[in-house]
């Protein structure tokens, strides 16, 4: 099949995606606003204590190897869509990105075009393999018989909920820096002093389930990493003293009854919402929150807060779902056409894939995108 | 080259929401199918009957008018023989068996059903009943009146699929003027939708009740009294109860174990068709050829039911593309004249590659995943992987062990799908590995022989590492764990023959953790340098 389908985002959903259809023998134009190919997800935490937790990050980076790997896959990077026209194919011109990866933030993985997976930590100008950004972002006009927008979500930002001083209070991270953290430092550390955090709170919800951030949907991932995360660093460190402060539990894999069991065992799990989080003089954190059985406002010291941050809209999509005319959820959220179709949209030949639509975990991610493809052929199979 | 004909029908086992939706989704790519019903009728899974009955029905209808659809009713396996590309399946009905040949089978089987009623010692009552059985009272317009409490699991803790079909439930019977609560341990919100569906449930004054206890039942003169403790007022209250609905649990269909066992797929720990390991994501079993499809893989909400039925459509394709003759590279042979028939190797192969040809032993290139499990256990050295042959691998050791420098080196056998990939991670990390760290890579763990180990020290190597996936991580399910066995036992032995057992070591790893596997590394590899300086 000679055909070229273009995949925009290069999260776990675009990789899987684009993988896919290389292996089917389809010409890939990969294109991904950032500098890094791998998205959020690459750098999340393997959680495994004794055993794999099934968090499937692992499989992110088997994905961004492989596709880097492809000779059918051109990656764009720090690439932008500038807009879209629909001829029976479609024309998509191309612009470079003005968006900049935030200094110390970037550890994720690193390729230009179809040059060898380079893994770089810190910034790519500080690396002396590593591309010079300003090479990075391709302009032009590019004709594809597809489009599958992988484009992913964008994390809650914390210092929305003012109280809680993230941004403020150094030893206040969101759940996404903590995994990067595990996966860069295999350790978890107090940002203020360098040292091993000890007690850790991780607050459930921020951002999720909330009426006045106008987010009505729980976004089904932070339960799990939390919990797997919190498991994970009483496996490797037992003195570690965590606890959770949540609305409701959700369900953590297939073996949810047993890891519950196990989970509060390890784990102090607190039924609030914390109203209130700031620094003492001892250089912890304490979290502010009522008791409801005893009535009362307790302030419980932690080494570390970590906030599990949800699963927003990427703030992109009305910009994009304009040039190519889809509507959004009323959520933010790209829509799917029906209920029944998760990957089709109002717009023959633009397919949907990973959390575009909506929350999603790694696996369910894959197999979203897996099913992106599976109709983007179909499509382009009855195309004449 | 070996040809093989590979046969362009399909099975589908299930006749639920994930076989009608997965049997669409196979039409839709072409292929001639059959479907199996054992005997649970074809209708929608109870927990999704309430969100999409009339998708499914739609869907049903629009595929019994297709002639290329066999439908195989309340019917059941009795045998299946064959692999991927030629599976004989013989189905019995009554005293009558017939056989039919499929290239691949999708297992869909739907969920089965257990009402809680146990958990709040009670027996189903007229007024005391399942949420299925409401759900079907609903369906027939004789919807109950009154004050109606729902009781979910507490010992288990409900999920979003259950729950969402209570809250559904409930929504119908606020609808029709009943004062509606609802007892949780935890509000279940982890689908698609689902948050915004309690949301409108609760502006329609159905009452959530969150507890961490479960509330007691208590049946006088045939009237239900649901009393539970309320913390704010910290005080008993009392609900006089017109009906009380009890959870049906979701549990695998009881004719997953049978499924099992007839066509070698491994389950998870519930009794699902699809085992606890991120490698089998998403339509995935241990054998090819078979896929699983939602509710035969586990409990989930329905559009990624949908999703499977897609994905599986799509690996199908792959497989079978047009059916016929296809030619397949030999990747992997049995040495007759060594092999003494033991069938060590039918017994421990993770994906049904190894059968009974006649007289011998045969393997099947065309389904072997090359993890070299069997080659390593075959107590006659007589399986060899092509890729990765006794002779090569010994030849890279002897390679390694030849230019050995001053320090001491360490042979680190390596799975290609973690340890590998942790190895260059670090490379281009730039993180330093130990000096005198030397990999060799392996298909999978699994396939370390001891002899590999004993030949590594007796060559001069100060030490050996594994590295294996975590326990769970493995492609072929249990190649790790074979490995972890081997190294246990030979440890016991170098210590009998005073060799000290510490020079040989066995890592968990990540391929997505090089930093974390240079640390173990280090930390073992000083070690072992301890020992042998």
């Amino acid at each position: 099949m000679n055909k070229k389908v273009m995949v925009v985002g290069g999260g776990i959903a675009g990789l899987s995606a684009a993988l896919e259809l290389s292996q089917k023998n389809i010409q890939v134009e990969l294109v991904e606003k950032s500098c890094f190919l791998g998205g959020k997800a690459i750098g999340f935490t393997c959680k495994a204590t004794d055993k794999c937790q099934q968090c499937g990050a692992c499989l992110v980076e088997e994905v961004l190897r492989d596709v880097v790997g492809q000779s059918n896959i051109n990656i764009h990077l720090r690439t932008e869509i500038d807009s879209v026209v629909k001829n029976g194919k479609f024309k998509v011109k191309l612009k470079k990105s003005d968006s900049i990866p935030k200094e110390d933030k970037v550890l994720t993985g690193f390729s230009k075009y179809n040059s060898p997976y380079k893994v770089v930590i810190g910034t790519p100008q500080d690396s002396k393999d590593g591309v010079n950004i300003d090479e990075l972002g391709t302009q032009g006009e590019l004709d594809v018989d597809a489009i599958i927008i992988a484009t992913g979500f964008t994390p809650f930002d914390p210092t929305a909920r003012a109280t809680y001083g993230y941004g403020t209070w150094e030893n206040v991270i969101t759940a996404l820096e903590l995994e990067n953290m595990l996966r860069s430092e295999v350790k978890v550390i107090k940002p203020s002093n360098k040292q091993r955090a000890k007690k850790i709170g991780f607050i459930q919800c921020v951002g999720s389930r909330n009426k006045e951030f106008n987010s009505v949907w729980c976004s089904e991932v932070c339960c799990p990493y939390a919990l797997r995360m919190a498991s994970m660093i009483k496996y490797r460190y037992p003195d570690t003293e965590i606890w959770i402060f949540f609305i409701d539990i959700q369900n953590v894999g297939k073996n949810y009854l047993s890891f519950l069991e196990q989970i509060n065992s390890e784990v102090k799990f607190v039924t609030a919402t914390p109203i209130d989080i700031f620094p003492d003089k001892e250089d912890k954190v304490r979290v502010a929150y009522k008791d409801d059985i005893e009535d009362k406002r307790i302030l419980e010291p932690f080494d570390l807060v970590v906030l599990s941050v949800g699963i927003m809209p990427n703030e992109d999509n009305k910009v994009l779902s304009k040039m190519i005319n889809i509507d959004l959820s009323e959520d933010g959220f790209f829509r799917e056409i029906d209920l029944m179709e998760p990957n089709l949209t109002s717009q023959e030949g633009i397919f949907l894939a990973g959390t575009t639509t909506g929350p999603k975990d790694i696996l369910n991610t894959i197999s979203h995108a897996k099913s992106a493809v599976c109709e983007t052929l179909t499509y382009l199979g009855g195309k004449k | 080259m070996i040809e093989i004909n590979i046969n362009p029908d399909v099975l589908v086992i299930g006749g639920g929401m994930a076989g009608i939706m997965a049997a669409q989704r196979i039409r839709k790519q072409g292929y001639s199918l059959s479907i199996l019903d054992q005997g649970q009728g074809f209708e929608p899974d109870a927990c999704y009957k309430m969100e999409s009955s009339s998708y499914y029905s739609q869907t049903i209808e629009e595929l019994k008018k297709d002639p290329s659809i066999t439908w195989i009713k309340e019917a059941q396996i009795s045998k299946v023989e064959g692999r991927y590309g030629d599976f004989k399946v013989y189905f019995k009905s009554g005293t009558k068996v017939e056989k039919k040949n499929f290239g691949a089978v999708v297992i869909a089987t739907p969920y089965s059903y257990v009402p809680v009623f146990d958990e709040y010692g009670v027996e189903p009552d007229h007024n005391i009943f399942s949420v299925n059985h409401l759900s079907k009272l609903l369906s027939e317009n004789k919807a109950p009146k009154g004050t109606c409490v729902f009781l979910t699991t507490f010992k288990e803790e409900t999920n979003p699929v259950s729950f969402k079909n209570i809250i559904l439930n409930a929504i119908e019977l606020g609808n029709s003027g009943s004062n509606v609560y609802i007892f949780v341990k935890n509000v279940k919100a982890a689908s698609p939708g689902l948050e915004k569906l309690i949301l409108h449930a609760k502006e329609n004054g159905i009452v959530i009740i969150k507890s961490d206890k479960p509330p007691q039942l208590i049946v006088e003169n045939k009237c239900p009294n649901v009393i539970f403790y309320d913390p704010l007022i910290k005080k008993d209250i009392q609900i006089s109860a017109d009906y009380v609905i009890i959870e049906d649990k979701i549990i695998p269909n009881e004719k997953n174990q049978e499924i099992s066992d007839l066509f070698g797929i491994h389950t998870d720990s519930n009794g699902f068709l699809q085992t606890n390991n991120v490698r089998r994501i998403p339509v995935f079993t241990n054998r090819k050829g078979i896929f699983v499809v939602g509710s035969a893989a586990g409990i989930k909400p329905l559009p990624y039911i949908l999703t499977d039925a897609i994905d599986a459509s799509c690996e199908i394709q792959g497989l079978i593309k047009e059916g016929g003759k296809v030619e397949i590279e030999e990747t992997i042979s049995i040495d007759q004249e060594k092999c003494v028939r033991c069938l060590t190797c039918y017994r421990v192969c993770p994906h049904g590659a190894i059968y009974w040809d006649v007289d011998r032993v045969a393997i099947s290139s065309l389904v072997c995943e090359g993890c070299g499990i069997c080659s390593a256990e075959c107590p006659m050295n007589a399986i060899q992987i092509k890729e990765y042959s006794d002779d090569k691998i010994k030849g890279q050791l002897k390679d390694i062990l030849k230019s050995k420098g001053d320090g001491p080196t360490i042979i680190g056998f390596c799975c290609k799908n973690s340890a590998f990939e942790a190895v260059k991670g670090a490379k281009d990390l730039g993180v330093d590995l130990p000096e005198g760290f030397k990999v060799i890579k392996v298909p999978c763990a699994g396939k370390i022989d001891v002899d590999y180990v004993l030949e590594a020290l007796v060559k001069g190597a100060d030490g050996v590492i594994i590295g294996a996936c975590y326990k769970d991580n493995c492609k072929s399910e249990k190649g790790n764990i074979f490995a972890s066995y081997r190294i246990e036992n030979l440890k016991k032995s170098l210590a009998q023959i005073g060799i000290n057992p510490n020079r040989v070591e066995l890592l968990h790893v990540a391929s997505n953790m090089p930093r974390e596997f240079c640390l173990k590394l280090k930390e073992l590899t000083e070690k072992i340098t301890d020992i042998t300086s």
